[in-house]
């Protein structure tokens, strides 16, 4: 084995990449290392940035100059709304700063908002079913309300799962790796 | 604990820790796979700047599909199919080899010979005079990152194949290193 490697070590030393070529090929990884957005994805990003803000403005205002008399759950409806625009103004603009998407933690994270969004959905509708009881519209929006929540529930869900896998497997390599035959 | 599955845990460490998003694991990733990976290149391609390219190619896919490899011990074959498919899309349109014999395909056991210690230099020259199929099995070979069973993978061909390709290939390059020692001699 010993001598596989030596040899390896030496073939692999004689070939290796140098000089001018070893920048660009350094410059070129970086860039790739980086991943910073293009002009499409960068677009994306600003409108989701730009609309989410502009929904939780626009929605706290609303909230603040309602007359007293609109009912305390269209205020409440409003506030949630407002807030999650500007959970995902957040979430983008963050992105948009860094330049590039944090592929673990951003994924989290908006699954995360997904899901909140989807229960508070469900939640509103599901006042509304229990206080227009035969008007069928709040029960609509209650079933398909309940759909984004299954959906939103599953990604969390597998995001969930694949991370402890990981963490696992990890936990248990380093563990082998440490064992004094290891 | 033998070598090769303490190498193989530590790669699979490795690939783990990517897919957890660890910068520093990249890093290392990289560090740990560049030469081999562009040692198998530049055996496989006409200039050092060709080779580079394809590199950068293998990288591309590399970061883009690392987070959907199942099963992180089998990094090695992993990147090896991905370089040489890199290569093949690059080149194989081009390259008009002979077809194998039968003659060449004949089974010759694969055993542990006295190349190990040969001069690395010598090797290393001849392994570029010799016929593009048998460099390219020799260089697995002798890379010492795959089993047989993944050369033959690698090369998508059966493993008997691989036997017998390597087998070929060790008796040219030990008639190259043989006429270049009389030469320098």
């Amino acid at each position: 084995m010993t001598d596989e490697r030596t040899l390896r070590e030496g073939l692999l030393g004689l070939d290796t990449i140098k000089g001018d070529q070893r920048e660009s090929y350094d410059a070129a990884l970086a860039a790739l290392f980086e991943h910073k957005f293009g002009r499409g994805e960068r677009a994306l990003y600003v409108a989701a940035t730009v609309g989410g803000g502009t929904v939780a403005m626009g929605l706290s205002a609303l909230v603040v100059s309602e007359p007293s008399t609109t009912p305390a759950a269209t205020r409440a409806l409003l506030a949630a709304i407002a807030l999650m625009g500007l959970f995902w103004c957040l979430l983008c603009g963050r992105a948009l700063w860094r330049g590039r998407v944090g592929v673990q933690t951003d994924q989290r994270w908006a699954a995360v908002g997904a899901m909140t969004c989807a229960v508070l959905q469900t939640v509103f509708f599901g006042w509304r079913a229990a206080s227009e009881a035969g008007t069928g519209a709040g029960f609509a929006g209650l079933g398909l309300s309940i759909v984004f929540v299954v959906l939103a529930a599953v990604v969390l869900i597998m995001q969930g799962l694949r991370e402890l896998e990981l963490r696992t497997r990890e936990r248990e390599l380093s563990e082998r790796l440490a064992r004094p035959d290891g | 604990m033998s070598d090769s599955t303490n190498r193989s845990d530590q790669r699979a460490l490795l690939v783990l820790r990517c897919q957890r998003g660890e910068r520093e694991a990249w890093t290392e990733l990289v560090a740990q796979w560049e030469r081999p990976l562009f040692y198998y290149l530049r055996r496989m391609s006409p200039s050092r700047e060709e080779a580079l390219n394809l590199l950068q190619d293998v990288w591309v896919h590399v970061f883009s599909g690392l987070a959907s490899l199942r099963e992180p011990e089998r990094l090695a074959p992993w990147l090896y199919v991905i370089a040489r498919r890199a290569w093949t899309r690059r080149f194989a349109p081009a390259i008009q080899e002979p077809v194998a014999t039968d003659a060449l395909l004949l089974e010759v056991e694969v055993v542990e010979s006295e190349e190990n210690q040969l001069d690395v230099e010598g090797l290393h020259l001849a392994l570029q005079q010799l016929a593009l199929r048998d460099r390219e099995v020799l260089t697995l070979f002798y890379l010492d990152d795959l089993s047989l069973v993944e050369v033959a993978e690698v090369l998508e061909i059966p493993l008997g194949t691989v036997k017998s390709r390597l087998g070929h290939a060790r008796s040219e390059l030990r008639a190259r290193l043989e006429r270049m020692k009389v030469n320098h001699d």
